[in-house]
């Protein structure tokens, strides 16, 4: 199977903000406009020229259903070019590239405008339906008598509403929340709460490192109501240690568990946007593009085992590419959880994993800590889970063209039993 | 020449449709009257005819007022006085017509052409945003003199009536129907056929019972505008706010409040010689001969051609770009993106940008208070800003401005940065108050698409734009930066 090479000629992000903070007033579509716009200007390209746009989107605004569509027409992209929202969990993100460079290689398109948005601030408390049901046989009644009757068939407990935030979280198949996955990658690899606490530390220490290379990809916000600028991503924290970590109770197994929410991604707010071309239009570009997809794929699994999800994503990216893990100079997996990272990284080593896992005779290979996401992970950074995706592959192209470095690998792990990755290529 | 066609259709209704020829929108004056007064006499003769629906031949305009250049030219009392007392028997006319008549509208409807209106038996407008619907006379220094001061109050109450004509505002369909100016607000694509709706709905009823009139809905409705002491509460309410507005400078809307008050309770031809004595006063005096002078000159500035004939045709401005988010910067962005304009918003200060955007959001939010466009056009505004610290965006822009520091150098640099990256054919403009454009413009590339566009603080408040001609400024430059409908 063999793809097209698509460019990812340039892109931005917005910073990524924990949800209820400076970005609770501001929706997706905000975060969108503003991403695409500032992309738009920085690269003086008239938006005439873009085919396409395609954003990844988990929670879907009531009020912008087609999310992208929204995003597009404020971000002033002139109404004949379409948009189109995708949907793939925390790889929706990745999605939207995927889609632009299938768009490009079926020769639908020259220049797409891809990336993802995702205001988790934002997401609504729901009704039940028992309330709705209520309601509707409320508004039914004609009467007095009938109107008595629909209100003494009420009942407080019916006011409890979903948490959508909560239930969007949970995977529905196997009733476990990601969290609860986390653990049970935690028990499995027998990954201890001190590695997992480690892990969380090195990625905070690392994302306050990489304060300033950061911004090189982000791109300021002004925020309503305030309109005060917001800089940089608010989740590292300065002077981070084990021992605040470790006072921290398991969040998701009170009891027994190891996973917290000092080891897990925060919930977040934040827009990405990239643009991807084809050949010609990259050549043509007036700066030196950021680099070529050279193959991606999404792989599925049990959905107990998201967290393993990079781990047959990337061997199926790196068959496609005919490449070996060897030929990685640096890795972006998403830190979904600390345990689910570390858990990746003993199955990656393993020969029995390979052998009874990914149908390979040998193990995929070691990933070197060092080369792992360097500049702080979604642990310390956060996990708009739209827009993640696509944060992944522009952080680790960043990165590559910083130390002129040539094969790039980013993964993420999927809600619902699902891996991605994307192999990325630069000329050095 | 025919100004008013009669449109026989074969339901019985007769279509008269006012479409003036030699001019761009219809407007009441001399020609116009003497030839309603043979078109009412041909309607007046047609014994079969089942009803009238007056209305408009130019698509999208009913009646733009009356015409304001007649005002300006007339001197003598006596001269005014009989024009307006013609007026009202020919409108008289109509209102007495033996069938049921209907005034359709879509577009402006203005001064006379709303009293025109008013003579028919009921209204119907467009709900469309171009219809806007209003007696602005006393604005010009005069008041409605072709029945409207004596017909509305009649209509729609004393309070929704003091309203419409001490303010001088005019009012969307939507809102029409809901004061009572019109019976209903419908789409315009279904606006005649609606109005036949409505003439047979009027035929119904007796024909004494025909015309529309106000009817007071709930207490203070009755109190406020049929009972003495109400009405007496109100028009010195009314008399107290005008003198404080006024200072007692405009003599027009006071009068209009004395023709109300007297002709209240009289019969309707009774009151207009009241209202005919008043409006003639009014139009011969100074204060309306001078707001009629201000009302023509911006008429013509919007006109007339700010550069010689043939004159090259304006660049639209679609996307502004502005260098310096001060008081004026802040507005012109303001004001800019109000206007469907996007705009980019650039400055080195953060904190200048906070102040900006957060005088659009408060300037937009009054706005919304006073009921111009919701949350949605509030947001949507608000996203036509790009706020941002780097000098980036710069090849869209349609138009620059520059809002800086008035300092020589540092003006000039930000020309330097924005030339080398502004499209060849945009404009490249200054808000400088005191720097001279031409010497501003030496140094740079292209002098000719360069000139001065001052605006005045606060730039929300003043309608005025001080454009400047440098030495070397192009006609094309001029025209794009006085071209009204883009800003």
């Amino acid at each position: 199977m063999s793809q097209p090479t698509s460019w990812i000629v340039s892109g931005v992000r917005t910073p990524f903000v924990k949800a209820g903070a400076v970005f609770r007033e501001t929706p997706a579509y905000e975060l969108g406009r503003v991403a695409i716009a500032e992309l738009l200007a920085r690269e003086e390209l008239d938006p005439a020229r873009l085919d396409e746009v395609v954003l990844g989107n988990c929670a879907g605004p009531a009020e912008a259903t087609n999310v992208a569509r929204v995003t597009a027409l404020r971000a002033g992209i002139p109404e004949p070019v379409p948009a189109a929202t995708v949907h793939r969990n925390c790889a929706s993100g990745m999605e939207a590239v995927a889609s632009a460079a299938q768009r490009i290689g079926a020769g639908d398109a020259r220049l797409v405008l891809a990336g993802g948005t995702e205001s988790m601030s934002q997401i609504p408390l729901l009704y039940s339906f028992e309330y709705a049901g209520w309601l509707e046989s409320l508004m039914r009644a004609k009467n007095g008598l009938q109107k008595a009757a629909a209100f003494s068939r009420f009942r407080p407990h019916m006011l409890t509403p979903r948490i959508g935030i909560a239930e969007g979280l949970t995977d529905y198949v196997c009733g476990l929340n990601m969290g609860q996955t986390a653990e049970v990658l935690s028990r499995e690899f027998r990954i201890t709460r001190e590695r997992q606490d480690q892990y969380a530390l090195m990625s905070h220490q690392r994302a306050i490192a990489a304060r300033e290379r950061l911004r090189e990809e982000i791109v300021p916000l002004f925020p309503a109501p305030k309109h005060e600028i917001v800089r940089d991503d608010v989740g590292p924290r300065d002077g981070q240690t084990l021992e605040a970590l470790a006072k921290l109770k398991p969040y998701f197994d009170r009891k027994n568990g190891a996973v917290t929410v000092g080891n897990s991604c925060q919930v977040t707010d934040g827009a990405v946007a990239l643009l991807v071309a084809d050949e010609a239009t990259a050549r043509a570009w007036p700066a030196p593009p950021l680099g070529r997809i050279r193959a991606f794929a999404f792989a599925g699994l049990s959905p107990r085992r998201m967290g393993l999800g990079p781990v047959f994503a990337i061997a199926k990216a790196l068959e496609r590419a005919k490449l070996s893990l060897a030929d990685i100079e640096r890795f972006e997996i998403n830190e979904a959880f600390a345990a689910q990272v570390l858990a990746c990284l003993e199955a990656s080593r393993s020969d029995g994993f390979a052998r009874a896992e990914l149908s390979r005779e040998r193990a995929l290979g070691e990933i070197p800590l060092d080369i792992l996401n360097v500049n702080g992970g979604a642990i310390a950074l956060g996990h708009p889970v739209g827009a993640s995706g696509a944060r992944l592959l522009l952080t680790l192209l960043m990165e590559m063209r910083r130390h002129r470095l040539r094969l790039g690998c980013a993964a993420l792990c999927v809600g619902g039993g699902q891996g991605a990755a994307f192999i990325l290529e630069r000329d050095g | 020449m025919s100004i008013f066609r009669v449109e026989r259709q074969v339901n019985g209704v007769a279509h008269l449709v006012m479409d003036d020829s030699s001019r761009k929108v219809n407007v009441i004056g001399e020609p116009a009257i003497a030839d309603l007064e043979r078109a009412v006499t041909v309607l007046e003769s047609d014994t079969e005819l089942r009803g009238v629906v007056l209305m408009s031949g130019k698509p999208g305009s009913f009646v733009a007022g009356a015409d304001v250049n007649g005002i300006a030219a007339v001197t003598e009392r006596e001269e005014v006085h009989a024009l307006v007392r013609r007026v009202h028997a020919v409108f008289g006319r109509l209102a007495a017509l033996h069938c049921p008549t209907v005034a359709a509208i879509d577009g402006i409807c203005l001064g006379g052409g709303t009293e025109l209106a008013l003579a028919c038996d009921s209204r119907i407008a467009s709900e469309e945003e171009h219809t806007q619907i209003g007696l602005p006379e006393t604005m010009l220094g005069i008041i409605p003199g072709f029945g409207g001061t004596t017909r509305l109050p009649r209509l729609v109450g004393l309070s929704t009536a003091l309203d419409l004509i001490l303010t001088g505002r005019s009012v969307d369909a939507r809102k029409a129907e809901r004061m009572g100016l019109i019976a209903r607000a419908v789409p315009a694509a279904w606006l005649i056929e609606h109005a036949h709706r409505r003439l047979a709905e009027l035929e119904k009823r007796s024909a004494k019972r025909r015309r529309d009139r106000y009817r007071a809905r709930g207490f203070m409705a009755w109190f406020m505008d049929v009972s003495a002491a109400g009405r007496g509460l109100v028009l010195s309410r009314a008399r107290s706010m005008t003198l404080k507005r006024t200072a007692g400078h405009y003599p027009a809307p006071l009068a209009a409040l004395d023709v109300i008050e007297k002709g209240a309770g009289r019969a309707v031809d009774q009151a207009l010689v009241i209202e005919a004595n008043a409006v003639s006063g009014l139009a011969v005096g100074p204060v309306c001969k001078n707001l009629v002078r201000i009302f023509l000159l911006s008429e013509r500035a919007k006109k007339d051609p700010p550069v010689a004939e043939p004159s090259p045709a304006p660049a639209p401005v679609r996307t502004l770009m502005i260098v310096g988010a001060g008081v004026m910067g802040g507005g012109v962005a303001a004001l800019a993106s109000r206007n469907n304009i996007d705009v980019r918003l650039r400055d080195l200060s953060p904190d200048s940008l906070t102040r900006a955007l957060q005088t659009v959001r408060s300037l937009a939010n009054e706005r919304a208070r006073k009921g111009k466009g919701g949350a949605r056009a509030l947001d949507a505004q608000m996203a036509r800003i790009l706020p941002g610290i780097e000098l980036t965006g710069v090849r869209r822009a349609d138009f620059a401005l520059e809002a800086v520091v008035e300092k020589l150098d540092v003006k000039r640099r930000v020309f330097g940065e924005l030339e080398v990256r502004l499209r060849p054919e945009a404009v490249l403009a200054t808000n400088t108050s005191s720097l001279s454009v031409t010497e501003l413009a030496s140094g740079l590339a292209r002098p000719e698409r360069f000139c001065g566009f001052h605006f005045f603080n606060p730039v929300h408040r003043m309608p005025l734009v001080e454009v400047v001609r440098g030495r070397k400024t192009s006609d094309a430059t001029i025209v794009t930066a006085t071209r009204p409908d883009s800003w």
